[in-house]
């Protein structure tokens, strides 16, 4: 145990006052996604969401009071801005005055094969198109719910939208469901409003009282549409007495551009712990004293691995924390615990995946400057290789994807399959890509592999 | 005298671990044997060591000389167990370095020509640190080293704050942490200062004394023909002779001056049993291999030759090494 602590001492001074600075930095940047992505903006306009059906690209605007805050005759102009083969472009595609309201606009355009930018001309958020799998995936002329954050302190969601191209069918009827005292009782829904034109959009800030004042779980249905379609959110539980605790946005969505960013640092921890604990020394010859010392090479490598996951698990606990603490006092969000081991089994994961892979080519290249060589070389070739093989220069970066460990995609395998590690989180509208468990395997292959590899090449050749 | 302590029911039930030591001692082999090793840096690369073989025995001191890379160094690093061979092993003590790494490398120390240790580190930690690694050394020990060596005034510094000749010292303490049985000493003499350079050869001279053997390289042949008992000569990766001291006396027997009271064919006749022979008046001179002046004094004198004056002429180890290289290339 003495070795072990003694190389946990001698290593914290090589890495890692840095690597706890880039996670708290990437913590600290969670606050503002966490701010728009709820649809908690005061006073202010955020595109709530954004989806991709059939080559259509379809948004919602809100331009909503939030937290007291109005936005009275704001004029917001959005416009897309998109570039494919044949360069950049960008149109206009409309404006909303409404001071209260909601406004929705799709837009057709097949031939982008890329990342579009949306901008609102107060420009609260600006998102990019690159998944299909976003918060909901909607068929045209269906109803929707759309969480939408606190409008005057009440709880607001956008319950019919046209669609792409769609029409809602005027006499839609909504309504919501909450149990009874008893909840054995079935639930009898109750109705909320009709959708009267289409495309309509209805804005529904009047949760009626509850029954008393204990949680309880509501679930609101809108009925409409095509024959027999319902769609159901259920928002967990509701603390009709203090409204500011009521969870609005699912988890998932609070934290989806959280998790865009996490993971890329986690990514850059883990390599930068890789450096610190093992790659600086081999390549500086201070290891070469310490294998003259009575250790074996097996000892001294599975040393410096645990010691870079122990890092690694602290930074992440630190970043998770700080991602805890933000929601709930930046956003008013309280986070299950479910979320927390989530996000720090993601940052611990990605992190041990890039720690590994640092070993490995830190074994291979001896130095540091060849190992950052190597890894450039390395995500060049396979960037080229994907290209080539997906015939698509868009989709050249995405090879992360296809091996499963591309820390900046959200949807990508690694991210959000360690996300669902824990059962029943994130909410379905955030659908793994791949299977948790299939997800952890390859996590578990990914160090495994990579470790191994710089063992035997560690213990077996200089 | 006292009598041998008898082995008890109680020592056989409760049995100390044997430490590393105690194998050793049990050994047969109370040596260092570099075995048979080959190593190559990287593929397509020449051998850096072919096929090298050596001992050190306990309390003997052995030089190991060569040009720049000839392999000194790289044989000093894999009989430490730093490198890796591609063929052939260490053995200290009987133990297998290649598969006892952790029990042979507590009998052996290893003084490189620049100690790399980590530059950031103060030196305090970094004993500690190795100490905590190793194992089984008390905490006033590194500390006592550095008295030793006069160097506990920089305890607090950083590694790559001191000067090369205090970086040695410091690596000699490291390697001395565990008071192992061989020190393998690379270039020791490099870089020191005339005080420092007397203070290792003390140091070594104290350590032979104390049964423990030393395999140093060095380009300082003078030192290495003062202080080694053999000297192995490595050239091109591989052994190219191994002198002991008898044999490097015999080496180094230079020419033979003699002045003799009358120098006629009688006395070069003499002579010439020894070795070729220039005349100059009442003085020869005689060269050959293995000359030993009082030989000739006695078989001139057993002749009724009256010797005034004989006197041989001693090459350096240098003169003896470029001998051999030479012979080799």
């Amino acid at each position: 145990m003495r070795p072990f602590v003694r190389e946990i001492v001698h290593a914290s001074k090589r890495t890692p006052l840095l690597l706890a600075i880039v996670l708290v930095v990437a913590a600290g940047a969670l606050v503002p996604s966490i701010q728009v992505s709820g649809g908690l903006e005061a006073g202010g306009v955020t595109i709530a969401t954004s989806y991709n059906y059939s080559d259509q690209f379809n948004f919602v605007v809100v331009a909503f009071d939030g937290l007291g805050q109005t936005v009275s005759g704001t004029a917001v102009n959005v416009t897309l801005t998109y570039s494919n083969q044949s360069g950049s472009q960008a149109t206009s595609v409309g404006g909303v005055t409404n001071a209260q309201g909601l406004w929705g606009f799709s837009w057709n355009h097949s031939e982008c094969q890329c990342g579009i930018e949306v901008k609102a001309a107060q420009s609260v958020l600006i998102t990019t198109l690159s998944h299909p799998s976003s918060l909901w995936t909607p068929v045209a002329g269906s109803v929707y719910i759309v969480p939408l954050g606190l409008i005057l302190g009440r709880p607001s969601f956008l319950v019919a939208y046209s669609g792409a191209g769609g029409v809602v069918p005027p006499g839609t009827t909504l309504s919501y469901c909450a149990p009874a005292d008893n909840e054995t009782l079935p639930c009898l829904p109750q109705l909320l409003g009709n959708v009267t034109a289409s495309p309509e959009r209805i804005l529904l800030t009047s949760i009626p009282t509850y029954p008393n004042s204990d949680p309880v779980n509501i679930t609101l249905t809108a009925y409409g549409g095509r024959v027999n379609e319902t769609f159901q959110v259920n928002y967990g539980q509701i603390n009709q007495t203090n409204p500011a605790s009521v969870q609005l946005a699912p988890a998932g969505l609070v934290l989806r551009n959280g998790v865009t960013l996490l993971p890329l640092f986690a990514a850059l921890g883990g390599v930068l712990v890789g450096f610190g604990v093992y790659i600086q020394e081999q390549s500086e010859g201070s290891l070469e004293p310490v294998l003259a010392l009575p250790v074996t090479r097996t000892q001294i490598i599975a040393r410096r691995f645990s010691v870079g996951l122990l890092w690694l698990a602290l930074s992440a606990a630190v970043a998770s924390t700080a991602v805890f603490v933000g929601a709930e006092r930046v956003a008013s969000v309280t986070l299950p615990f479910t979320v927390f081991v989530g996000v720090f089994g993601m940052i611990f994961g990605v992190g041990a995946a890039f720690l590994a892979l640092a070993f490995l080519v830190g074994s291979l290249a001896r130095s540091s400057a060849s190992s950052l060589a190597v890894l450039l070389v390395l995500a060049s070739v396979l960037t080229l290789l994907w290209s080539a093989i997906t015939v698509s220069a868009s989709s050249a970066g995405t090879w992360l994807d296809a091996v499963g460990l591309n820390p900046a995609q959200a949807g990508g395998a690694l991210g959000v399959s360690i996300l669902n590690l824990a059962a029943g989180e994130p909410p379905a509208a955030f659908t793994p890509q791949v299977d948790p468990a299939i997800g952890a395997i390859l996590l578990v292959a990914w160090v495994g592999a990579s470790f191994i590899c710089a063992w035997l090449r560690f213990r077996y050749r200089d | 005298m006292k009598p041998p302590r008898l082995r008890t029911a109680t020592d056989n039930r409760f049995p100390r671990k044997p430490s590393v030591h105690d194998l050793a001692e049990l050994s047969p082999a109370g040596m260092l044997e570099v075995v048979d090793i080959s190593k190559r840096y990287h593929w397509g690369a020449p051998l850096a060591v072919d096929h090298v073989s050596l001992k050190v025995d306990r309390g003997e001191s052995v030089g190991l000389v060569g040009l720049n890379g000839a392999g000194k160094t790289t044989t000093l690093r894999v009989a430490c167990g730093v490198s890796l061979p591609q063929g052939g092993t260490t053995r200290i003590d009987g133990l297998d370095i290649g598969t006892q790494k952790k029990e042979a490398s507590r009998l052996v120390g290893w003084v490189p020509e620049y100690p790399t240790h980590d530059g950031r580190s103060r030196i305090t930690d970094l004993l500690r640190y190795y100490s905590d690694l190793s194992g089984g050394v008390s905490r006033e020990r590194p500390l006592h080293l550095l008295e030793e060596w006069g160097i506990q005034g920089k305890a607090r510094s950083r590694f790559r704050e001191l000067s090369l000749g205090q970086q040695k010292r410091v690596a000699i303490v490291v390697a001395s942490l565990l008071t192992p049985r061989y020190f393998l000493l690379d270039e020791p003499f490099n870089g020191l200062d005339p005080v420092a350079l007397e203070q290792f050869r003390t140091w070594m001279e104290r350590v032979r004394g104390e049964g423990i053997g030393l395999l140093l390289s060095s380009h300082h042949l003078r030192e290495v023909q003062a202080i080694c008992d053999r000297v192995v000569v490595i050239h091109h990766g591989r052994v190219i002779s191994e002198l002991t001291g008898t044999e490097l006396d015999e080496r180094q027997s230079g020419p033979v001056n003699v002045v003799l009271d009358r120098m006629d064919a009688g006395a070069v006749t003499i002579l010439e049993r020894f070795g070729q022979v220039e005349v100059k008046g009442k003085r020869a001179r005689v060269t050959g291999a293995g000359l030993d002046a009082g030989a000739i004094s006695s078989a001139l004198a057993s002749q009724g030759y009256a010797v005034r004056q004989i006197a041989q002429e001693q090459p350096e180890l240098e003169r003896v090494f470029l001998d051999l290289v030479g012979d080799a290339s």
